[in-house]
């Protein structure tokens, strides 16, 4: 039995597991262990809670631990309840699938000013992550700028203009339902360095927009939008999504209580502010032949929050060498070194969506299945001696049905789950279960 | 809810969904996929990847008339999990209309 250690549990993790299982007819060990106790990574805190019918994927993830010889170890965390030099020796390979849940920094003065967040915190935060929850406390201001041109930044405005009738049938938790439905919020301004035809906008959250709220497009007066003919020879996602934005532009919404502006060719300098943000300093930036330059030109926008989505990295790790250009960890092909790999965006850096993982995971199965051959080493046993030793108690999969059961049973009204947002909450609902 | 496949992939039949779809409920026919509505889950990965642009969400107006034809046809045709390319001429076929009263086959896919 080859005994396999799988340090995540979100779609990263769990396609390796299917991929494992599949390709070795059952000839492996796999443990999957999460710090959480409940699963799944950003399908659970990541996946915007009105698009709820995605994280149905898990349904597919969940049948991976029904199958003899995967365990969910939930509840541990590798780095503090056991080494990664320890789970070297305890199992004969180890891939790393942690995701890259830090927030990169716009590195500009006034980006520590309280009203400053992350998108990895603010998702979080709506989405009830234990580590999140204390993110933000205050009402929403009258303005809210959003930097990135991407869906994480379409997410972010969409859920602070939609009411608060439409929040509270989703599994939000409900201190942010309350907060982003009931706020002072009138106008959001979503701020690309770029212009429209590098946006990396899906047509259906463009869309969605439009539903909610009243979205218009501001472009500098000198540039122009590429040709039908242009559009037309373009990739189709790129082509169908400029479409849309030019809809906007010809075309805003009207008649909701709140405005979206997609701002292009703006690039953050400076948030301003004495206690608090107050604005957000941008540079006008021209399209030149093979990206953007700066004009010199420069204007302010007042704003009293700034959500910041341009993108994610790794958390250091262990020692694990760094990618710092990719934002995951350094490896070649999925492998760190041998016996140690990396999947998902531990391994590519925070990029594609969630099928991407799936190819992904299914090189690097076949790869380590290659390369690896039993050692005798000690696996799931031994991990377990170990814990116990440290007096660390593990969540398994039982556990987490019944915080999941728990969730889905404590929900009010049209909500589908009301989360718990502590891991004390969690421990009681394990430790209130049968063995 | 679901999406749906539209006669625009009729014998274009590109499979540039399958590599995006996180769910693999593609199911293949011999001239074009049906999207099994009990597994897709609204994920819209694979609706800006199509160049016949063939993929429509289940509440548009245009999906009407293709949800019981995703629905059957994803019950008999076998799931398709890996892009393949079925006819070299795909680009001939692209925007054509009147493809479904033509060309339609319930067929499922050769192996």
């Amino acid at each position: 039995m080859l005994h396999i250690a799988v340090v995540g549990s979100g779609p990263a993790g769990m396609y390796l597991v299917e991929a494992l299982t599949k390709a070795s007819a059952g000839a492996v060990q796999v443990d999957v262990i999460d710090r959480l106790p409940t699963p799944y990574g950003l399908i659970r805190s990541g996946v915007a809670p009105d698009h709820a019918s995605v994280r149905a994927v898990t349904q597919r993830f969940e049948q991976a631990f029904d199958k003899p010889g995967v365990r969910l170890i939930g509840a541990v965390e590798v780095g503090r309840d056991v080494r990664l030099a320890e789970l070297r020796q305890l199992y004969d390979a180890v891939v790393l699938a942690n995701g890259c849940p830090v927030d990169k920094r716009l590195g500009i003065s006034g980006e520590n000013l309280p009203g400053v967040w992350g998108s990895a915190g603010f998702s979080g935060w709506y989405n009830a992550h234990p580590d999140h929850i204390g993110q933000v406390v205050a009402d929403l201001p009258d303005t809210v700028v959003v930097i990135g041109n991407g869906n994480v930044a379409i997410d972010a405005a969409r859920l602070m203009t939609k009411p608060e009738q439409a929040l509270a049938a989703t599994d939000m938790a409900p201190q942010a339902v309350a907060l982003l439905g009931r706020s002072r919020v009138r106008k959001v301004v979503l701020a690309g360095r770029r212009g429209p035809a590098d946006a990396r906008f899906s047509v259906k959250e463009l869309e969605e927009l439009g539903e909610v709220a009243n979205v218009s497009l501001a472009l500098p007066e000198a540039v122009t939008w590429p040709s039908d003919a242009e559009i037309e020879a373009m990739p189709p996602a790129q082509s169908a999504m400029l479409q849309a934005l030019r809809g906007y532009a010809t075309q805003p919404t009207l008649g909701r209580p709140r405005d979206i502006e997609l701002q292009f060719l703006a690039r953050p300098v400076e948030i301003l502010g004495a206690e608090h943000v107050e604005a957000v300093r941008f540079e006008r930036m021209a399209p030149t032949a093979d990206g953007v330059q700066g004009t010199g030109a420069f204007f302010d926008v007042p704003c009293g929050a700034v959500i910041t989505c341009i993108g994610y990295q790794a958390r250091p790790f262990e020692s694990v060498p760094m990618d710092a250009q990719r934002g995951g960890f350094l490896n070649h092909e999925g492998c760190i070194e041998p016996g140690l790999y990396c999947t998902g965006w531990a391994r590519r850096g925070p990029s594609g969506t969630i099928a991407t993982n799936r190819a992904d995971a299914n090189q690097v199965a076949q790869r380590l299945l290659r390369e690896q051959q039993p050692r005798g080493t000690a696996g799931p046993d031994g991990l377990d001696r170990l814990l116990q030793l440290r007096d660390v108690r593990m969540a398994t999969v039982s556990h987490w049905r019944a915080i999941d059961q728990a969730e889905r049973a404590r929900a009010e009204g049209a909500a589908p789950r009301r989360k718990f947002q502590t891991l004390a909450e969690m421990r009681a609902v394990c430790d209130g279960l049968v063995a | 809810m679901t999406h749906v496949v539209t006669d625009a992939c009729i014998r274009c039949k590109y499979t540039d969904c399958i590599d995006v779809c996180p769910v693999e409920c593609f199911h293949g026919g011999e001239v074009m996929l049906a999207i099994n509505p009990v597994t897709c889950i609204d994920c819209a990965a694979c609706v800006p990847v199509c160049p016949s642009k063939a993929i429509v969400g289940g509440s548009k107006p245009e999906a009407e008339r293709w949800l019981a034809l995703n629905a059957s046809m994803a019950a008999v045709w076998p799931q398709i999990t890996e892009r393949r390319q079925d006819f070299a001429d795909a680009d001939a076929y692209r925007g054509l209309p009147g493809k479904f009263e033509q060309l339609f086959s319930d067929r499922p896919q050769a192996d």
